[in-house]
């Protein structure tokens, strides 16, 4: 079974982002068993499985996916989360074949671009993760060490597994278009990183 | 100059540490507690960060003044800034609210200058299981940029309200460019 995974945390995005990402993931993974972690499950359509928010420990905005790590969350085996800023215009799948690892998405865009680790750049990014279901516990437990100094330190999550040294692999180029830095026309997702996307 | 073994925040979260509007703040609670309970048995600050309130109380106490963060580094760093100073501060690294448990009996005044950083339960839970007696000092803000922020209070009365305490010294609002920082001291 492939759970596909959203996170709806604050209201930068809203249920209107998840319902049209599940009915355009729905056509090419029917299959799928869809969730949402979510304080505010108003307005999402029923096939979409609604996850509270953890209580403890509180976590605001993008800090919130890591808790899809823990083993608190209900589903099992292969995992695939999009964030709420994808746009779905064709089929993902070919490029999602490996739940063994924890996958991201290669920033493809910033491959000739300074690299400045003083400031904890990164040139991956979450908005898309593949992962099986509670072998990942170590990121979310590596966060609860000292999760507020992390919170201060790092801008996102990307950063804190990045320099935290999560081992993390990514999917090959072509799964996703950065809307701002237009390369993959034919690519199955435009990617709206730090632009605005509103429904 | 980066490596993966040094971690160059530090820097920068020493710095934030000392910076005017951090000193600003627990200046303010110095001068307003020294009024209302010259004199100690023990003290106890919940997230006490690098031990900067604790070095500004040690100039007034000489009781114990134990300075508790989960912060896994802060005990090193805060000795380290504090290291030559004639002060009675003990450093621990452990769940406030747990190690506050641990030492009630012997504190007579209780501090949590970053209320804004601890969940509302934990926050609640010192004053319930305090001595009746002991002074609490506490402060909270309004500063929701900061997303390690997960227990803002939108003014000082949404704060003095969850707070719940049987009687209040004093209360009071220290305005800053971007936020307020607010304070109460009470049973």
């Amino acid at each position: 079974m492939l759970n596909i995974i959203f996170a709806k945390h604050g209201e930068l995005y809203n249920y209107k982002h998840v319902n049209l990402l599940y009915n355009r993931l729905y056509s090419y993974f029917p299959h799928a068993k869809f969730w949402c972690y979510t304080e505010d499950p108003k307005g999402i359509i029923e096939p979409v499985n609604i996850i509270p928010i953890l209580k403890r420990p509180s976590l605001r905005k993008w800090w919130n996916k890591l808790a899809l790590f823990s083993n608190e969350m209900p589903f099992e085996g292969k995992c695939l989360f999009f964030d709420l800023d994808m746009e779905i215009v064709g089929d993902p799948s070919p490029w999602i074949n490996n739940f063994n690892t924890l996958t991201v998405v290669n920033d493809y865009y910033k491959k000739d671009l300074y690299y400045d680790k003083h400031s904890y750049d990164v040139n991956i990014n979450s908005s898309i993760i593949a992962w099986t279901a509670n072998e990942q516990i170590h990121v979310w437990e590596k966060f609860l060490e000292n999760k507020d100094y992390f919170m201060r330190k790092y801008r996102g999550i990307d950063r804190f597994m990045v320099y935290e040294g999560i081992e993390l692999y990514t999917f090959k180029d072509g799964i996703v278009n950065s809307v701002n830095n237009d390369s993959y026309d034919n690519a199955p997702v435009n990617m709206y990183n730090g632009i605005e996307y509103n429904l | 100059m980066y490596h993966e073994e040094n971690d160059l925040f530090r820097i920068k979260d020493i710095i934030d540490a000392l910076s005017d509007s951090q000193i600003e703040g627990k200046k303010w609670l110095v001068n307003e507690l020294i009024k209302l309970k010259p004199e100690s048995k023990g003290i106890f600050i919940a997230g006490g960060w690098y031990g900067q309130l604790a070095a500004l109380l040690s100039d007034y106490y000489d009781c114990l003044i134990i300075s508790a963060d989960l912060d896994t580094d802060s005990k090193n760093i805060g000795h380290k800034l504090l290291n030559g100073l004639d002060i009675n501060v003990e450093f621990a690294v452990d769940d406030a609210a747990t190690f506050f448990m641990e030492k009630r009996k012997i504190i007579d005044i209780l501090i949590n200058t970053s209320c804004e950083h601890m969940e509302q339960d934990d926050v609640k839970d010192l004053i319930t299981y305090k001595q009746p007696d002991t002074l609490v000092a506490f402060q909270s803000n309004n500063y929701y940029d900061v997303l390690s922020h997960i227990n803002c209070s939108d003014s000082l009365d949404d704060f003095v309200n969850y707070l719940e305490l049987d009687e209040i010294l004093y209360k009071g609002v220290l305005s800053f460019d971007d936020y307020e920082r607010y304070m109460v001291i009470g049973r």
